[in-house]
């Protein structure tokens, strides 16, 4: 019978501990909606799991030197409920709203939508479109980098084994800026992304002229990446529909979908490009109402 | 409907909800006995392979393993629900991926996986057999060695002149229309409970759909007296055709007897993808014609229908496949040729529809291409053929009660269908296309073929002296609501109120004779049984009553629950106080009612032409889809669904609507969502995440209409609707997707990729619109 350890780490000094404790093959566990499944299934067996969720350096949405802070260990559901996150960046609330179900959404952390690194991540493309920056914490000290970057691989982050994600800061500069998220997916709820796509971007109010653009996707490649070609078209570009679907064919083209029994690598793309379109929209949508 | 009943007819809560709301139910898994070992399976993991040896010691030696079987321990007689072709454990080779090898019982779940581990099967590889057509040629290799071209069964029939009608034809299409295997989903996995007394009689649990019928094919397998198993049927989480038979059942038995202990089995729901028996998958060519009035000319079919490794019941599922959709329509002309074709692949069954879906799909299209052709509208062409009551069909079917008129006419009413069609034309953004179809269907209460010997049903009312009433059916409730009806009907007999009436659960050794939840025959059947014991039951209390009396019985009669005299109705006994009456003439014993329904005007059909009447009554429906196509994505929202199902008299018209909506939702997931994919055999999406059932919020509104003539035959005239609803909801989807954006889907599931694809044969013009006679 296979016998696992807890231990529940009451600081990310104890969870330092724990990890040089315990060495490489300790696990992580915050919501467990993904570790649990990957231990079930035979992926891996730690010697131990460490519980972070009652850290409160990891807890938390609260502004922040510079931006807007999000713990590592803060549910979906509360990132979905937050009227910061909801006032500021509704584009990562989306997002947030539309992993799983209600009841994984009440267990499952975005610290752990990020760190489990799949392509699918439905918190991974917006948070890479609002420039979030990682801050991690390792038997070094603290390093901040950005997301853009931090994944490494399907399933692999650029976290050392004994590194600590504490959170995310949104940037203030992106506060309030017209966003999108959508998500395609089989069926209405309690499904995986088949794609994804974000979309942050600034704009003159007046000519729709775009001041700064992100865009980024998801299940477009082994990673959640940034649209690069698509979101340099977009910079300085009058935002329009004709734009929109033109992005949506650069960004269709620059992606790195590929086929699995879920869909082919052609639909994929094809759904790239009209995600992608009707995200800019929305997002255009969204900074002329809050002219208006 | 207005009626004077009492209790039949009204909206009656599930007599057994409330146990299953607070947990108290016992589904299969939650049998425990002193002293049980739990068991796992170890399953082949290749297609197709000849088992050289198996070596279990590693196995056996392992602490806190007690028992390990392999074929040798078990009768190694072949045997099956129709074609005998199935072992315990396999034998010779293995056909599919998930074939039963060995089995193991350990103290815990733990050592008996650790234990598979252990056991080394050598395995010679073959190559694997998967396509159908290819199977079916004289060069193919064959999943059993002594079925030559891998056809396990084939059906030719014609009736009329097919070519002449062809011939005539002012109009006629030929498609291929392709339906994949698609799983129950009951929510509860199959399990069983196994234990042997010294004296060698066993005893089982295991939620499943007629333990009478269990226990004659697990007789078969062990090679041992019926009447020494005792088969009792647990609280049932959901079933759809998918627990009749389940190999469980008999590997359970032979490994308790192994281990001299009782053991459990669960199934994982890995398993239940992999090794129980989904949908049959069909590709079905069919070419149907009309003649310039909108007439049906004809209709030849060519069916390829796969059965997997083993057939189970898919031979009766292939033959309904054949025969059942042509008698919704005044259809003469007909010629049908169908295959049953065995591939190394999970071996399929029945669910809910047993092969009618898959005909109505293709059939419910074809009907709307045809109106298309002569100029007229899915609910004019419907009309036009549509069966009439007291019409006999092409195949012999007497059909005594039939509204399918009524239905097309309400569920177009209640639409507008006829106006609002779209015919193709977007909506204002361009790419968003809105679209309605129609599609009706028939189905049987009860088929004659399910049991060879005999059809109809048996029960027994008892009556105690306190006027407590129990109901004996071992006819089985699967959570569809048998015993709420059964309980209604013998309220409605006995003038007392439902909660006075209890319905026992089915268990061999004390339940009548029952043939089981298959067919949507019970609440008719069923139903007939427990109404006959119910008047028994009456008669003699009413006998004892006179007596009391000192007056001749027929003096006497029931009303509200009371004995009264016809001729001084101010003279009663209530029910209770009549009960002890008739108990006391007992000398204390509850009065016993008998109910022995046998079916009258039904035939066992002729087994070259398949000619015979089968059913003592049909039940028919008409349905009707909204849906948004989105045709960037190409996704498929459905918005609203109208069921108007004649049902004959609903008992339960809560209960009716509950299938309705149940059916609906199991077709919108069979139209646009689900299929079991393989790979060279091998599931590739054995769980919920990667095989997608509709959730709540896929599922639209659904608005039934219940139409309700009173059948002859029926008890106070119901027939069924269990299955009927999922019936012609493939084909209401597609007719509606159609009607959207003017591409006729032939392959289910209609997935996104699909309809674009659809959408851009279209755009290039390729996508064949008529075709000549």
């Amino acid at each position: 019978m296979v016998r696992i350890e807890y231990v529940e780490a009451a600081s990310s000094d104890e969870v330092l501990a724990a990890l040089s404790q315990w060495g490489p093959d300790a696990r992580l566990i915050a919501g467990g909606t993904d570790v649990l499944m990957d231990i079930r299934r035979g992926k891996y067996t730690p010697p131990v799991l460490i519980g972070i969720t009652e850290i409160p350096e990891l807890q938390g949405i609260r502004p922040t030197e510079g931006g807007l802070w999000i713990g590592a260990v803060t549910t979906h559901h509360a990132v979905t409920m937050s009227p910061l996150v909801l006032e500021r960046y509704p584009v990562l609330a989306s997002a947030s709203g539309k992993v799983g179900s209600h009841q994984i959404r009440n267990v499952a952390t975005i610290g752990g939508n990020i760190c489990n690194a799949v392509p699918c991540a439905d918190t991974a493309p917006a948070l890479l479109a609002l420039d979030a920056q990682a801050h991690v914490l390792g038997p070094e000290g603290k390093r901040v980098l950005p997301l853009d970057g931090f994944f490494a691989g399907p399933g692999r982050s650029v976290l050392a084994r004994n590194e600590l994600l504490l959170g995310f800061v949104l940037p203030d500069r992106l506060a309030g800026a017209g966003g999108s998220y959508h998500k395609h997916s089989w069926r209405e709820a309690l499904d995986i992304q088949m794609c994804g796509a974000a979309v942050v971007l600034t704009a003159d109010p007046g000519d729709c002229r775009c001041l700064e653009a992100r865009i980024a996707l998801g299940t477009a490649g082994p990673v959640p990446r940034r649209a690069d070609a698509a979101e340099a078209a977009l910079k300085g570009a009058v935002v329009n529909e004709e734009l929109a679907s033109e992005l949506g064919r650069i960004a269709a083209a620059e992606a790195r979908p590929r086929t699995s029994a879920r869909a082919t690598e052609e639909y994929r793309r094809e759904m790239i490009e009209v995600l992608v379109k009707r995200a800019i929209l929305d997002a255009l949508a969204h900074i002329k109402g809050a002219r208006s | 409907m207005s009626n004077a009943y009492q209790v039949v007819g009204k909206r009656a809560p599930l007599v057994d909800s409330i146990d299953k709301v607070v947990g108290s139910a016992r589904f299969g898994a939650d049998i425990k006995l002193p002293g049980m070992l739990e068991g796992k399976i170890l399953r082949s993991p290749h297609p197709h392979a000849r088992i050289r040896y198996v070596d279990t010691a590693a196995a056996e030696a392992l602490p806190g393993v007690l028992g390990v079987i392999t074929a040798a321990d078990t009768p190694m007689v072949r045997y099956g629900t129709i074609i005998p072709d199935q072992t315990i454990l396999a034998t010779d080779k293995v056909r599919y991926i998930g074939d039963e090898v060995a089995a193991v019982a350990a103290v815990d779940l733990e050592t008996a996986e650790a234990a598979l581990r252990l056991i080394k099967v050598d395995y010679e590889l073959l190559p694997p057999v998967l396509d159908m057509e290819a199977a079916m040629r004289d060069d193919s290799l064959r999943v059993h060695n002594d079925v030559p071209n891998n056809i396990a069964d084939h059906i030719h029939f014609e009736r009329g002149d097919p070519d002449g009608g062809r011939r005539d034809a002012y109009a006629c299409f030929t498609r291929r229309f392709t339906t994949p295997a698609v799983h129950q989903c009951y929510l509860e996995p199959n399990s069983c409970v196994a234990t042997w007394s010294e004296n060698g009689s066993l005893t089982l649990w295991a939620p499943n759909q007629g333990p009478f019928a269990a226990r004659l094919v697990l007789a078969r397998a062990l090679v041992m007296p019926e009447d020494k198993i005792r088969f009792i049927q647990t609280f049932t989480g959901g079933a759809f055709g998918g627990k009749t038979w389940q190999q469980v059942w008999p590997i359970t038995a032979v490994l308790a007897r192994k281990a001299g202990r009782p053991v459990r089995i669960v199934l994982t729901r890995q398993e239940e993808f992999e090794a129980t028996l989904p949908r049959v998958p069909m590709i079905i060519d069919l070419s149907m014609g009309v003649y310039r009035d909108g007439r049906l000319a004809f209709k030849e079919t060519r069916i390829m229908s796969g059965n997997g490794a083993y057939s189970i019941s898919a031979p009766a599922v292939h033959y309904v496949a054949a025969t059942r959709y042509d008698s919704l329509y005044r259809l003469g002309n007909i010629r049908c040729t169908a295959d049953l074709v065995y591939t190394n692949t999970v071996p399929t069954g029945m669910f809910r529809g047993f092969g009618n879906p898959q005909m109505h799909f293709a059939g419910e299209s074809m009907m709307d291409m045809l109106a298309e052709a002569v100029g007229i509208d899915p609910v004019e062409i419907r009309r036009r053929n549509a069966a009439l009551p007291g019409d006999t069909s092409a195949h012999g079917w007497y059909l005594g009660s039939c509204a399918v008129q009524e239905t097309i006419e309400k569920a177009a009413e209640a639409t507008d269908l006829v106006n609002r069609r779209r015919g193709g034309r977007p909506l204002a953004d361009g790419k968003t296309f809105w679209g309605i179809g129609m599609a009706s269907c028939i189905h049987v209460a009860g088929n004659r073929t399910i049991y060879k010997p005999y059809d109809g049903s048996n029960a027994r009312v008892q009556v105690s002296g306190d006027g407590s009433v129990v109901v004996y059916s071992g006819e089985a409730d699967l959570g569809q609501g048998c015993r709420t009806v059964f309980a209604q009907i013998a309220a409605e007999v006995l003038g007392v109120p439902m909660d006075a009436v209890t319905v026992a659960a089915a268990d061999t050794d004390f339940s009548p004779f029952a043939i089981g939840t298959v067919a949507s025959r019970v609440t008719t059947l069923g139903g007939l049984a427990v109404d006959l014991a119910a008047k028994d039951a009456r008669d003699k209390i009413l006998a004892a009553a006179a007596e009391n009396w000192g007056v001749p019985a027929q003096a006497l009669d029931m009303e509200n629950g009371s004995v009264i005299s016809r001729s001084h109705p101010e003279r009663r006994l209530s029910f209770p106080v009549a009960a002890e009456i008739a108990s006391d003439a007992l000398g204390g014993k509850p009065v016993i009612g008998v109910g022995e329904y046998r079916t009258e005007g039904v035939v066992l059909p002729d087994p070259q032409t398949k000619y015979g009447n089968i059913a003592i009554a049909y039940s028919f429906g008409t349905q009707v889809a909204e849906v948004l196509v989105d045709t960037e994505t190409g996704r498929v929202r459905v918005l609203r669904f109208v069921a108007a199902h004649d049902v004959g008299r609903a008992i339960n018209p809560l209960g009716v609507e509950g299938q309705i909506e149940g059916g609906i939702a199991q077709g919108i997931g069979y139209a646009l969502l689900e299929e079991i994919k393989m790979d060279r055999g091998r599931v590739l999406n054995p769980d919920f995440l990667d095989y997608r059932i509709p959730t709540s919020v896929d599922i639209p509104p659904i608005e039934s209409i219940l139409v309700e003539p009173d059948d002859p035959n029926g008890p106070f005239g119901a027939k069924s609707v269990g299955e009927t609803a999922v019936v012609p909801t493939v084909a209401a989807v597609a007719n509606a997707i159609y009607d959207a954006i003017g591409v006729r889907l032939t392959d289910l599931p209609m997935t996104p990729d699909r309809i674009l694809a659809a959408l851009r044969e279209k755009r290039a013009g390729s996508q064949p619109s008529s075709s000549g006679a």
